[in-house]
């Protein structure tokens, strides 16, 4: 899917340059020609210690361990940048990005992990305004791997491969006496966990998805706020699980998100958004409806210090009582709570977080919870100002 | 919670929000707040209206005048006779004198409509100011309000060309230089002309250097907008690196669709390269006035 990605980006680039016609190369000669650049490379470390507790079990790891308490310490190193090719009224752009996290693990009875993970991605997208709106489309590949995955209650979500393409069209809508603006986006995406040998459990995650979304937001304001619902289609194929049958997924999902913009005039800025799902399928046992909740605050705190404040809550309900997704990868209920600081110092951000969250599942009160504290640091030592 | 509240729920959280906002004209009507916004924007009409009339008759003239010069050098290089380039030489006189008037006209009314708009903006600033502090009002008169200020904003060119969706920024600010002046010293100045030539050379690099103090705000606003954009997009690319490792995957959140404005590294690029024009025609206006009162000797 490498391949995949090098392909789309090729074409977006073949179509910026040479597939516009006289209009375009009048409008490259105005504008001196594309501007190619690269931008935002940014090296950043960071450290981190936090708690785990809990009991929920997990299909996709290969040890367990009887200890409902961990704790570990992790340091990580990432690298990411964007390359922009630039013509009049389109754009390609190349988004990398990678990582190495290592952790040091404590209190686990039978013996203490050293997992690591590590972590690629590169998505390119071409941008076109077009038919009176905006297009955009692009391809990603995304790479993750865990090396020596601890058990539970450090949960580490598994390494995978996944490639994902999709194709966003955007147009202003003025009605009402307001401006809106409307969006049709489609998403395709496979996702191979790789499963190794020994733990063979984990190809039954592997999965295609498609998704079709269809947005209205409407503006209430130059820099006051915008308002948006959504609702979408998304389709779940999973062609490991099943015996004679595969499990197939279709859910239904809406919902409303609301953004408020003050930083200019009050450093405020707020967005909450509330939606549900409902996951239908031809295997009963995982049919659910779910509702969730999202927040996140910013406040000025001087001219080059932020605190964010961040609220997570989502609640699961099964059709047929008493019935479970695979526990460990798809819980029920999850609660995230974050709170953190970022400051400017000189060409530096460094930022500060805390976090809880808490995850349960339906069956025999499993339960998983996550205290946490980080610090990083990231510079940009080319293609930014200082 | 049962399968049907949740879906209950969710259908009556996305409909509420659309449904709030049909009734806010009729509301809004015949209110005292509403006549003074009336009148404000009557002005604003008129003189945006105007402008558009004194740019499209200056549109005309300088098609007439390009075309006029194009004849006059066709006739000069096949050397046809005196009679019609005497007459082609009167239009162009002619029109040069009309061209004059209609730029001064335009740059007249463009100063009328940034004026009215600036005014309209600053009423419509104060309203919301005074509707944000009481509850009741939200979202009836503020939306409306809002929407006023997102339309007057869009005409005039702050929010278009923010946004790109206009490619001139409107009546207010500069976004391409005037030609330099057509000012040279002819045989027979007096002194006092020559004097006169130079003060005015002066007078229109001192008005450049206020826009160059403009720019320089406009540059610094974006660039706290884009330290503050980098520094949120530190934030969030730290909690999101390596994945959330949270143990759920259904995320609600749908951020706003598309990537409404140009990036903000360009605008900020087009105003740098604007100022370095705006620089370099300073020093060549000092430099022709320096040349003009060197032609005084001890008298300038």
């Amino acid at each position: 899917m490498r391949t995949q990605a090098r392909f789309l980006c090729a074409a977006a680039l073949a179509a910026l340059g040479a597939g516009a016609g006289p209009t375009y190369a009048q409008e490259t000669a105005e504008s001196a020609g594309t501007q190619v650049s690269l931008e935002d490379v940014t090296v950043r470390a960071g450290l981190s210690a936090g708690g785990y507790w809990g009991n929920l079990s997990s299909v996709a790891v290969v040890w367990t361990d009887p200890t409902e308490r961990a704790f570990a310490g992790t340091g990580f190193f990432q690298l990411e940048g964007v390359v922009r090719f630039r013509g009049v009224n389109r754009e390609v752009r190349i988004d990398f990005d990678g990582g190495l996290r290592q952790y040091a693990t404590g209190g686990f009875e039978l013996r203490n992990y050293a997992p690591r993970e590590y972590h690629g991605d590169v998505a390119a997208t071409y941008r076109q305004r077009l038919w009176g709106g905006l297009v955009s489309a692009g391809g990603q590949a995304i790479a993750r791997g865990v090396a020596d995955r601890p058990p539970m209650p450090l949960y580490l979500q598994p390494g995978y491969n996944s490639f994902v393409a999709s194709v966003l069209y955007t147009r202003d809508l003025p009605f009402d006496g307001l401006l809106h603006e409307f969006d049709v986006r489609g998403t395709f995406e496979s996702r191979d966990y790789a499963a190794p040998r020994v733990l063979p459990q984990l190809d039954l995650l592997d999965r295609s998805s498609g998704e079709a979304t269809l947005g209205l937001t409407r503006f209430l304001g130059s820099e006051y706020s915008t308002l948006r619902a959504f609702g979408a289609f998304r389709y779940h194929s999973y062609p490991r699980k099943g015996l004679s049958i595969r499990r197939r997924d279709k859910a239904g999902r809406v919902g409303v998100a609301w953004a408020l913009n003050r930083y200019v005039t009050r450093g405020l800025q707020a967005e909450a958004s509330i939606g549900g799902t409902f996951n239908r399928s031809n295997s009963r046992r995982v049919e659910y409806n779910l509702v969730g909740f999202e927040s996140s605050l910013v406040k000025s705190l001087g001219p080059a210090t932020d605190l964010l404040l961040d609220l997570n809550v989502t609640r699961k309900s099964y059709l047929i009582p008493g019935q479970y997704l695979v526990p460990g990868e798809e819980v029920d209920d999850l609660t995230r709570i974050e709170a953190g600081l970022v400051r400017t110092l000189g060409p530096i951000f460094a930022t500060v977080r805390v976090y809880w969250k808490k995850a349960e599942t339906n069956i025999s009160g499993a339960y998983y919870r996550n205290f946490g504290v980080s610090f990083s640091m990231s510079a940009t030592p080319w293609g930014r100002r200082p | 919670m049962s399968p049907s509240a949740v879906a209950l729920l969710a259908g009556a959280i996305a409909a509420a929000p659309f449904a709030a906002s049909s009734q806010n004209g009729r509301l809004q009507q015949n209110s005292s707040p509403q006549d003074l916004y009336d009148e404000k924007r009557e002005q604003y009409d008129s003189a945006r209206v105007e402008y558009v009339q004194a740019y499209a008759h200056k549109t005309e003239l300088d098609d007439r005048w390009a075309a006029t010069l194009g004849r006059l050098d066709d006739s000069r290089e096949s050397g046809t006779g005196g009679r019609e380039r005497g007459n082609l030489v009167a239009t162009a006189n002619e029109l040069s004198a009309e061209l004059s008037a209609a730029t001064r006209a335009v740059l007249a009314a463009k100063t009328q409509w940034c004026q009215a708009g600036n005014s309209l903006i600053q009423f419509i600033d104060v309203r919301l100011e005074m509707l944000d502090a009481l509850e009741d009002s939200i979202p009836i008169d503020y939306v409306n309000m809002n929407a006023h200020l997102g339309e007057v904003e869009i005409e005039m060119g702050k929010r278009g060309r923010d946004l790109g969706i206009l490619p001139d920024s409107g009546p207010c600010g500069i976004q391409e230089l005037p030609p330099f002046p057509a000012i040279r010293i002819r045989p027979g100045d007096t002194p006092e002309q020559i004097r006169g030539k130079a003060e005015f050379l002066e007078g229109e690099a001192s008005k450049l250097d206020d826009e160059i103090k403009a720019l320089n705000g406009e540059i610094e606003v974006l660039e706290n907008q884009q330290a503050r954009g980098r520094r949120l997009a530190a934030y969030r690319a730290e909690q999101e690196a390596f994945g959330r490792n949270d143990p759920v995957e259904d995320q609600v959140s749908e951020g706003v669709g598309g990537e409404r404005e140009l990036p903000i590294e360009v605008r900020i690029e087009n105003l740098e390269r604007l100022r370095s024009e705006v620089q370099k025609r300073i020093t060549e206006l000092k430099e022709r006035a320096t040349e003009f009162r060197s032609l005084l000797g001890g008298a300038g």
